[in-house]
């Protein structure tokens, strides 16, 4: 990342390749469709930012935290337009016109979108604990909140998600 | 998923009993074009000068330089003032109950020499624990002045 700071392209290459599937990955988890966006977004902000990582702190700690608030900025503006389509459902149906069925999604999303109904907060400790195979204290310094509250977080977000999974399960 | 030392261990354990559920979302590796595009609008703005944005990581900023010998000079300045503050008000304690016991009830003289006291050493303790913070001030404004 010294490097990166001085201006070197190769070294932000090299930090690119190293973060890309970690990043990647963890970006789809927690934005779906939105990963490819987020990805570019987050090494953009990266090097614009590079004055700003202290090199005291790890960089996959920073870069996380970078990623992580890009998808909490995405999920503030869907969270919004969903609100706006929920209300103009309520009003199709309110008129008695009729509604269009949700189209039925392959049977591997119907796992993830389950996830996805794991509240915001409960989700990121859960992707950032179990698939990115963060310690608790770097999940932590990611989110900016106590360890306690992450232990916390975790362990509704471990209760939530096994009863969404199960009724997963349960539906083979 | 690996356990580190300080992490609940129960916890671990059933993040690890949920695991077959939750291995069963796998996630894809990104497009190489992707990647590649990444990197050249990545590379666009490494090209330009660094600027603050907001969701990124709050640096912790460097002392600026001189604060050292602000923080030095500043000591050198308060201590024997601070000096003389302590040992003002060790005096007052000792014999301010004597003094004041001649013409106010023994109790009210003892209270108002320890609050006397307390209020003494109370602003001694937060000019002490500021100096600090004034040095860093001074330091800055030094620096900016330096810098135009």
């Amino acid at each position: 990342m010294e490097c990166v700071q001085a201006g070197d392209t190769q070294a932000l290459a090299a930090l690119i390749d190293r973060w890309r599937a970690p990043l990647y990955a963890f970006l789809w988890r927690r934005a779906g469709d939105g990963a490819d966006d987020l990805f570019q977004e987050s090494w953009i902000r990266v090097s614009r930012a590079r004055d700003r990582f202290d090199r005291s702190r790890r960089f996959s700690t920073w870069l996380f935290q970078i990623a992580n608030n890009l998808c909490r900025d995405r999920w503030r503006r869907q969270s919004a337009r969903r609100r706006a389509l929920d209300a103009l459902r309520d009003e199709t149906q309110a008129s008695g016109r009729d509604r269009v069925a949700a189209p039925e999604l392959p049977r591997e999303h119907q796992l993830e979108r389950r996830l996805e109904r794991l509240p915001e907060r409960l989700r990121e400790v859960l992707v950032l604990r179990y698939y990115q195979d963060l310690g608790e204290a770097e999940i932590a310094e990611i989110l900016d909140i106590p360890r306690g509250t992450v232990k916390s977080r975790l362990y509704t977000a471990v209760r939530a998600a096994r009863a969404l999974l199960a009724e997963d399960a349960s539906h083979e | 998923m690996s356990e580190r030392a300080g992490d609940d261990a129960a916890l671990s354990a059933e993040l690890a009993a949920l695991a077959p559920l939750l291995d069963r979302i796998s996630a894809p590796a990104p497009a190489q074009a992707l990647v590649e595009q990444t990197l050249r609008l990545a590379a666009v703005e490494l090209a330009r000068a660094p600027s603050l944005l907001p969701g990124v990581g709050a640096v912790r900023a460097p002392l600026p330089a001189g604060f050292g010998p602000e923080l030095a000079r500043l000591l050198a300045t308060a201590l024997p003032a601070l000096a003389l503050g302590v040992g003002w008000a060790t005096l007052v304690l000792r014999l301010g109950p004597g003094w004041l016991g001649a013409w106010l009830p023994a109790d009210l003289a003892l209270a108002l020499v320890t609050a006397q006291g307390v209020a003494a050493l109370s602003a001694l303790g937060l000019v002490t624990a500021s100096l600090p913070l004034v040095a860093h001030h001074r330091a800055l404004l030094r620096t900016r002045g330096a810098n135009g």
